[in-house]
């Protein structure tokens, strides 16, 4: 089984991922599916079916839009443990869902892939997307097992040097287009802000080269300018054709993250960041950090700086063990 | 800069020359906003840098020291969670704005009013009904909402012309409580504005106004579009047609992301009344600009399509 779940991955790594990907750029969306895939590897699923044998029979996969590959290590593992798969597709961005169907369907693995809203009868259901989707998965779905993931944020934290780190909070916001929950919301650091900004606008540069950023939603403008705008009057924004880095105060925080945007907030010490993030506490997901002794509470996920974008497989996803967590 | 505007007000003028001379002259005397325009150097009233009206959540934005500030304005707060602030030194260029347009748009605005609107200090709206009809009876409170029986009951015992100010919102509430059609006096106008979308539900416009042709038939019904960030309003006579602007004061609908200029879109506000603070206004707001220069609203700027599992500003502002 995990032979096969490999070769669909093989077969789907091999498209044009640019189609599937919601709008990044070619080199972008490359970047993120291979990134994905090669974290799914036989010892990764070997090691996540290793830890329960119960199965569920029938699973289905309420797909969110946004984060295009956000899909696939769920179908690969829910596969591998010998379940049948049916995807329910975002209607508005279905086709990597279609795809990914199409490819593990076509070595002999049991899934199938619509935008159909009836989500039937499963026995377990892993779904995303915000407070609203949620709560109709579990509405529709009264007699399933649920292992449902809403919105959450993250942010990244530095305290040594800002040169070290500079190139790898880049990566975390170019990768995606700074989307998705894991995605870097913030910079907060104890170390002088104008340095790691400028850094990190070097970085921003040479990734908007490497992997340019495709297109945005129009309706982001006025927070992108309102940002900017706050950092041009209160601090200092340093802005390029197609990201930018303000610096603002730690009370100007918002944790949604704009498209290439990384706001830099100084902290005078770690430790008020639970301050800062106390609001949003339980959303919090990933933190990202050259220091991983001084995390916010309630942080998920501690990760080296770039590598927000890319977690590893298997993981405890928002805290949860991932087979587990669809089995009753 | 005070005498060019209330000249401009009272006799009109050259908008592109006076809307830039304001901006330098508020670049000089409005240090925020002379950081927040950074290089730019417009040589035309569409490219002046506008203000995101949500910036005065967090700025002052004002042409003078805000400690000196007698009026203060309060936007809503509903989308962020606290409410911007408008500091103004006074109110004279506002109420020479609000009445010298409503005039020209409505003809003499009664000046006995049945209000449906917030009457309290921090209320632009308010404030305006107020100075357009200084003999007002409130019928709202932000506490209680309408008094629906006390409001039917002063609309019905009218003998003379009045203004009946409301928001949509308030409107609804009003006929909700039915009541049999009263025909005011000859002269009134009743002035609809707010949004058509609350929490509680949403309002067919059109539904709304057929409903108010039946409970006050004859009145005249009116449209206002006007925000605490602008000390300008626009009028829509009667309610449902476009809404048309003062001189003074220009729409430019662009791109919501790249801020170019385009037929329809996001809605910023050039208005020499806003003397005190920043001219130039980007709002939250959609809508057509007409070659005449007026205005069709096309409600709030759509959400952001989701971006994954992260938060939306509405959600994550609203904390």
């Amino acid at each position: 089984m995990l032979d096969r779940v490999l070769d669909g991955l093989a077969r789907l790594r091999a498209r044009d991922p640019g189609p599937l990907s919601q709008g990044l750029s070619p080199a972008n969306a490359r970047a993120c599916l291979d990134a994905t895939l090669d974290g799914i590897t036989a010892e990764g699923l070997a090691a996540e079916l290793g830890t329960t044998t119960a199965r569920p029979g029938r699973v289905t996969l309420v797909a969110a839009a946004g984060v295009f590959t956000s899909p696939i290590e769920w179908a690969a593992l829910v596969l591998a443990a010998g379940c049948s798969l049916r995807i329910k597709a975002p209607s508005g961005a279905p086709a990597l869902c279609m795809a990914l169907a199409e490819d593990l369907a076509a070595v002999g693995l049991p899934v199938q892939a619509d935008t159909d809203r009836d989500l039937g009868q499963p026995e377990a259901v892993v779904g995303f997307g915000g407070d609203a989707s949620i709560a109709a998965i579990q509405a529709r779905t009264p007699g399933a097992h649920h292992s449902l993931y809403g919105h959450r944020f993250s942010i990244a934290l530095v305290t040594g040097d800002p040169l070290a780190a500079a190139a790898g909070l880049a990566r975390d916001a170019a990768l995606y287009d700074t989307r998705g929950c894991m995605a870097p919301t913030a910079v907060f650091t104890t170390q002088e802000v104008d340095r790691l900004a400028e850094a990190l606008a070097e970085a921003m540069a040479s990734e908007e080269v490497a992997l340019p950023r495709g297109e945005v939603d129009g309706v982001l403008g006025p927070e992108w300018r309102r940002r900017t705008g706050l950092a041009r009057v209160r601090g200092r924004c340093l802005e390029g054709e197609a990201w930018a880095v303000p610096i603002l105060d730690p009370a100007d925080f918002v944790p949604v993250a704009l498209p290439r945007m990384l706001p830099v907030h100084r902290l005078d010490h770690p430790g008020e960041l639970d301050r800062i993030l106390a609001p949003w506490r339980h959303q919090l997901s990933t933190t990202g950090t050259d220091d991983v002794d001084a995390v916010p509470a309630g942080t998920l996920r501690t990760c080296r700086l770039g590598q927000m974008q890319t977690p590893p497989f298997p993981r405890r996803h928002d805290g949860r063990a991932m087979l587990a967590s669809i089995l009753r | 800069m005070r005498a060019q505007i209330v000249a401009f007000l009272r006799a009109g003028g050259d908008f592109e020359q006076t809307a830039l001379q304001l901006y330098r002259w508020q670049r000089a005397h409005n240090t925020e906003y002379d950081r927040f325009c950074g290089a730019a150097q417009p040589t035309r009233w569409e490219d002046i840098p506008a203000v995101p009206a949500s910036l005065f959540r967090d700025l002052f934005l004002t042409c003078f020291d805000p400690a000196a500030a007698s009026v203060c304005f309060e936007t809503s707060g509903t989308t962020a969670g606290r409410p911007g602030r408008v500091r103004l030194l006074d109110t004279e260029v506002y109420d020479l704005s609000a009445r010298l347009h409503a005039e020209r748009c409505l003809g003499l605005v009664p000046p006995r009013a049945i209000s449906l609107v917030p009457t309290d200090d921090h209320s632009s709206l308010g404030h305006m009904c107020r100075h357009l009809s200084p003999e007002t009876r409130p019928f709202f409170s932000s506490e209680t909402g309408v008094d629906a029986p006390g409001a039917w009951a002063a609309l019905r015992a009218a003998t003379a012309p009045v203004f009946v100010p409301t928001t949509a919102l308030a409107l609804v509430d009003l006929l909700a409580h039915g009541h049999d059609p009263v025909a005011l006096p000859e002269g009134s106008i009743l002035m609809l504005t707010g949004g058509f979308k609350g929490r509680r539900r949403a309002v067919d416009p059109e539904d709304l106004l057929q409903r108010l042709s039946r409970h006050l038939p004859g009145c005249r019904i009116v449209g206002e579009y006007g925000m605490s960030e602008l000390s300008s309003q626009l009028w829509a006579v009667p309610a449902g047609e476009r809404f048309v602007p003062p001189p003074w004061l220009r729409v430019l609908a662009v791109d919501p992301w790249t801020g170019t200029g385009q037929t329809s879109g996001q809605l910023r506000f050039f208005d020499l009344a806003n003397h005190q603070t920043v001219l130039a206004i980007e709002t939250g707001d959609q809508g057509t600009v007409h070659p005449d220069g007026s205005v069709t609203l096309e409600g709030r700027l759509p959400g952001a399509r989701p971006r994954g599992c992260s938060l939306s500003v509405e959600e994550a502002r609203a904390r």
